[in-house]
């Protein structure tokens, strides 16, 4: 159960972030469904890791947590990232950009024949 | 970095308040779920379906809760309470267990905390002074001998060429006869101190002034700075003491200042003065000063040692004629320097002891946790089942044992508070430096905080290995009837039990061959009537007694005044009062070749030692027959002289030449002494000595002492003696102090002070071990029993008589036993020479003490041996058999 939520930690951290970066305040359900919306059901997670993620983003500073009501009323926890968090997302970001475009350009050579 | 110890701050926080975080949680994911459910009825599913479906999509709840404490708190620490917490449980459920442990470390632990804290305080704590690991003594090193002072050059010529001391001081001791026109004279510790002394210290007077450079002028007008005792006894701690004039050795002085609390440098001293050379004591050769510095930031010891000796080398070199005997320089600490010899071997012979008692204390202990864990199995077994892996068990038990250390350590803390307490009341020894204090510091408190971890260890990790040794399930279906130890529990435990009477006999011997030396000398036959005895200490310091007519002068009155004092029947000067003596000498009998042990004791006495100490002349006359006038070339021999060196001769009117030890062997100088009587053999050497020494009798008045002690018999109690002497004293010399009465039989106990203090602690040591080891052996043998109970029964269903039983159970011990004391004895010839040098009148190799320990233990464990085997034999077998 826990080996995907492990390969995807680094990565999952970085989606939470740019997700809260993009569309403001959320709680841990909108950003399940957001995650899995944008990678058009793809990326099937057990939702409950989610909250693993957010407590490690929430002890580093990274986005800010508060009760508040959800569109139905419901009382539900809400993130939103802090200033700490954007320039961590910046960061991340130009590293992940750094090393997709390696493995991109790695998978575009041709094999030797 | 930020980000890093934020994450740490909000896991503490976590673990400290879980609650509060796991509320919120359950909450969150409640609310998720909710969400969860109401989207998928949207999409049209039945109440039923859609909450099936929002718990397979959101994770089991219970899991994510674990993992989210995981990752919000701190596991490993939350994992340690859980374990405490357990421990602390168990430590309740099994009470008796409990207790026994507990108490078992809580001697261990409280008597060898004990035992650190006096090393602490005669070893390891070191001066009170700022920066006291700096300071160093500094003197010659002899070509024999451990240490030799200074002279007021030789100072000079190390300050002037030291490059590691930022200062070189030094001071001389001695004490002093102090007078003034308050009240009664008394004899005080003084020193004279270089001019720097107190600045190298770092210490001032708490009152008046320190020490100026215009008080070491010759013909400076003579200062003094007292004590805070002194100034509170003798002075009644008045303000207007700065200025007073008092008298020391008859010298006017003024009292400039007083120091604080506490300060009695460098030991015991109540005065201080300048050290201002006289003539004499500007000559090379009078070594008279200790030196000690401060070595400078960055300098090590082994640096400043180098130094001295180059430095020392040269002064040799330089100046051979006054130089013969030295090979170069020492630099020690104070603890080095003050508590040496002797008194060292028996403080580590003493913490070696509380060792051994620790050390069988855990033994103990861990036989008691190997025992109970055989009825621990199935626990250890279903936790593995459960998924604990082994390191997780070890933990869990380490920290149980943990547990029983850190309990025992609190309880032998106070063990040690009050041991402590009762050392140092009990201790009495005046030749104590003042900063050797009894007491409980910090170091001691950390000592045992340190030992509790150790002993936690010592005793658990054995056991708790061999107990988280399991395999889930291995256990569970096995029936607990069946259940014993294994073999390798078994063995376990007797080496256990081997170990721990080896340790013991190594212990009892020890103590048996202090308690017997102890017991030889307070049988010590001295020789002398010592009932109504008593003695006063008498020296005559200072230029007025310079010369030896003078001393001859005070000495002659004051024997003559107290023989005419009633109530009194006889007072003698001697400097040395029976069994010590004052000194010894190379024996030369006219007319023969010098050959074989020639030692003997001397002593200097009062025409009325003899009738003094009620001994009577055997052959010849004693001095008090002989006209004052006369007394120049005579002596008076004990029988055991007149035996070894005039076999079968008549030795009075021979001659004899007596030589000091290592002074020019032609001893020409050295007059003839004619022996004009005999007495019966006096004791007086040393304490130690196995047999009595032959000893020489002088009359005082051919070398009159400048210390000396006044024995008197009488019938009246000594304070009345005290100040009867006083006042005749004092009607010679009106700054002469009497300063104390001793009876002789306290003089002796006194001195034998040490003997009965460590006899004393080695036997309560050895009193203990044999304690807890039988305690050990018997607990071990009991449950060994117990547990065979069944088998037991069946044995005797099946015809097995009550002594064949017996011999069953017993076996076992009495091997053990046996090996216990082979390995303990030889441990013990192997160890006890280091105790050669405390033994009075007996070998560290006694055959008696070996022997009877052996027997003593040997008999007390097979005593504890013999009970639970005899309440076996005693089973009722259908009884035996039925027990679940």
């Amino acid at each position: 159960v826990t080996d995907k939520s492990e390969i995807l930690q680094g990565t999952l951290d970085l989606m939470v972030l740019k997700a809260l970066d993009a569309l403001g305040p959320l709680h841990g359900y909108g950003i399940a469904r957001r995650i899995e919306q944008i990678s058009e059901d793809a990326l099937q997670i057990n939702q409950g890791t989610i909250y693993l993620c957010l407590v490690r983003l929430l002890q580093s500073g990274w986005i800010s947590a508060s009760w508040g009501a959800s569109e139905n009323n419901r009382r539900a926890k809400y993130y939103a990232i802090t200033a700490a968090g954007r320039r961590q997302l910046a960061v991340e970001a130009a590293n992940w950009e750094r090393v997709s475009g390696t493995i991109g350009r790695l998978l575009q050579l041709l094999p030797r024949r | 970095m930020g980000a890093r110890v934020r994450r740490a701050l909000a896991r503490l926080r976590a673990f400290v308040q879980p609650g509060a975080l796991d509320r919120d949680f359950s909450e969150e994911l409640e609310s998720h779920l909710a969400m969860l459910i109401d989207d998928n009825l949207r999409r049209g599913m039945t109440r039923e379906e859609a909450r099936r479906a929002a718990v397979v999509r959101l994770g089991n709840p219970a899991s994510l809760r674990a993992r989210h404490r995981d990752v919000a708190g701190l596991p490993h620490a939350e994992r340690l309470l859980q374990d405490l917490r357990f421990a602390l449980r168990l430590v309740r459920k099994d009470p008796w267990f409990s207790a026994t442990a507990v108490v078992t470390l809580a001697i261990g632990i409280g008597i060898n905390a004990l035992g650190f804290s006096i090393v602490n305080a005669a070893f390891l704590r070191g001066l009170p002074f700022a920066r006291a690991d700096r300071l160093s003594v500094v003197a010659w090193r002899p070509t024999e001998g451990r240490r030799q002072s200074l002279s007021y050059p030789e100072l000079q010529d190390f300050r002037a060429r030291s490059q590691t001391f930022t200062g070189l001081s030094a001071y001389l001791n001695g004490p002093v006869n102090l007078g003034d026109d308050m009240s009664q004279p008394e004899r005080v510790r003084a020193t004279w101190l270089t001019a720097d002394a107190f600045e190298l210290l770092g210490e001032q007077p708490v009152a008046g002034r320190g020490f100026a450079t215009d008080d070491l002028r010759e013909g400076a007008e003579r200062i003094a700075i007292i004590s805070s005792g002194l100034w509170r006894t003798r002075y009644g701690a008045d303000p207007a003491v700065l200025g007073r004039a008092i008298r020391v050795n008859g010298d006017t002085a003024t009292i400039v200042g007083v120091m604080g609390a506490g300060f009695a440098f460098p030991d015991n001293t109540d005065l201080w003065m300048p050290f201002v050379p006289t003539a004499r004591q500007r000559q090379r050769d009078a070594r008279v000063l200790l030196a000690f510095g401060r070595l400078r930031d960055g300098v090590d010891r082994a640096a400043a040692q180098a130094e001295m000796d180059d430095i020392a080398k040269q002064l040799i070199d330089a100046h051979p004629e006054v130089s013969r005997d030295l090979a170069g320089a020492r630099v020690d600490t104070f603890t080095e320097a003050f508590v040496g010899g002797q008194a060292r071997v028996m403080f580590l012979a003493l913490m070696g002891a509380v060792c051994f008692v620790l050390l069988i204390a855990c033994v103990n202990v861990a036989n008691l946790l190997l025992a109970r864990s055989v009825y621990r199995r199935r626990e250890m077994a279903l936790r593995a089942a459960l998924g604990a892996g082994r390191g997780r068990l070890l933990r869990q038990l380490l920290v149980e044992s943990a547990v029983l250390g850190v309990l025992g350590g609190a309880l032998g803390l106070v063990l040690t508070t009050a041991g402590v307490r009762a050392f140092a009341a009990a201790i009495r020894d005046p030749g104590k430096p003042f900063w050797i204090v009894f007491d409980v510091d910090y170091v001691v408190f950390a000592y045992v905080a340190a030992v509790c971890v150790l002993t936690a260890v010592a005793s658990g990790l054995a056991p708790a290995l061999l107990t988280s040794r399991t395999r889930g399930g291995a256990v569970l279906d096995d029936d607990s009837r069946g259940s014993t130890a294994s073999p390798r529990t078994r063995r376990l435990s007797g080496a256990l039990i081997v170990t721990e009477l080896a340790l013991t006999v190594v212990l009892l011997v020890g103590a048996g061959l202090m308690i017997r030396s102890l017991f030889n000398v307070s049988r010590l036959d001295v020789g002398i009537r010592t009932d109504g005895l008593t003695l006063m200490p008498i020296r005559l310091l200072g230029p007025k007694y310079a010369t030896a007519d003078a001393r001859r002068a005070f000495y002659d009155r004051l024997e003559s005044r107290l023989a005419a004092l009633a109530g009194v029947e006889a007072a003698a000067l001697t400097t040395a009062v029976p069994p010590f003596d004052g000194g010894e000498r190379l024996i030369e009998v006219e007319g023969k070749a010098p050959s074989g042990r020639r030692f003997v004791s001397i002593a200097s006495v009062g025409d009325s030692f003899f009738a003094a100490v009620d001994v009577h002349t055997l052959r010849g006359r004693s001095f008090d027959a002989v006209p004052a006038n006369a007394s120049a070339g005579i002596v008076v021999v004990n029988d055991l002289l007149a035996s070894r060196f005039f076999p079968g001769e008549d030795p009075v009117a021979r001659r004899i030449r007596l030589r000091r030890p290592g002074a020019a062997a032609d001893g020409a100088s050295e007059p003839w002494l004619t022996i004009v009587g005999v007495t019966s053999t006096i004791r007086q050497g040393s304490i130690r000595d196995r047999t009595p020494n032959p000893v020489a009798y002088l009359p005082y008045r051919q070398s009159p002492p400048q210390e000396a002690f006044l024995l008197a018999r009488s019938r009246l109690s000594p304070a009345v003696v005290l100040s009867e002497v006083r006042r005749e004293a004092q009607s010679i010399d009106r700054d002469q102090p009497v300063p104390s009465i001793q009876t002789v039989r306290e003089m002796i106990d006194e001195s034998t002070w040490h003997f009965h203090a460590f006899g004393n602690a080695f036997g309560i040591l050895g009193l203990m071990a044999l304690i807890l080891s039988s305690v050990g052996v018997y607990g071990v043998g009991a449950y060994a029993a117990s547990q065979r109970a069944s088998e037991i029964g069946i044995r005797m269903a099946l015809g097995a008589t009550g002594r064949q039983v017996l011999w069953l159970i017993l076996r076992r011990g009495m091997r053990q036993l046996a090996w216990g004391l082979t390995i303990g004895v030889a441990a013990a010839f192997a160890v006890s020479r280091v105790l050669s040098g405390m033994l009075v009148g007996l070998g560290p190799a006694d055959p008696v003490t070996f022997v009877s320990i052996a027997a003593l233990l040997a008999l007390v464990s097979t005593a504890a041996c013999v009970v639970p085997a005899r309440r076996a034999s005693r089973i009722d077998p259908v009884d035996a058999i039925r027990q679940p």
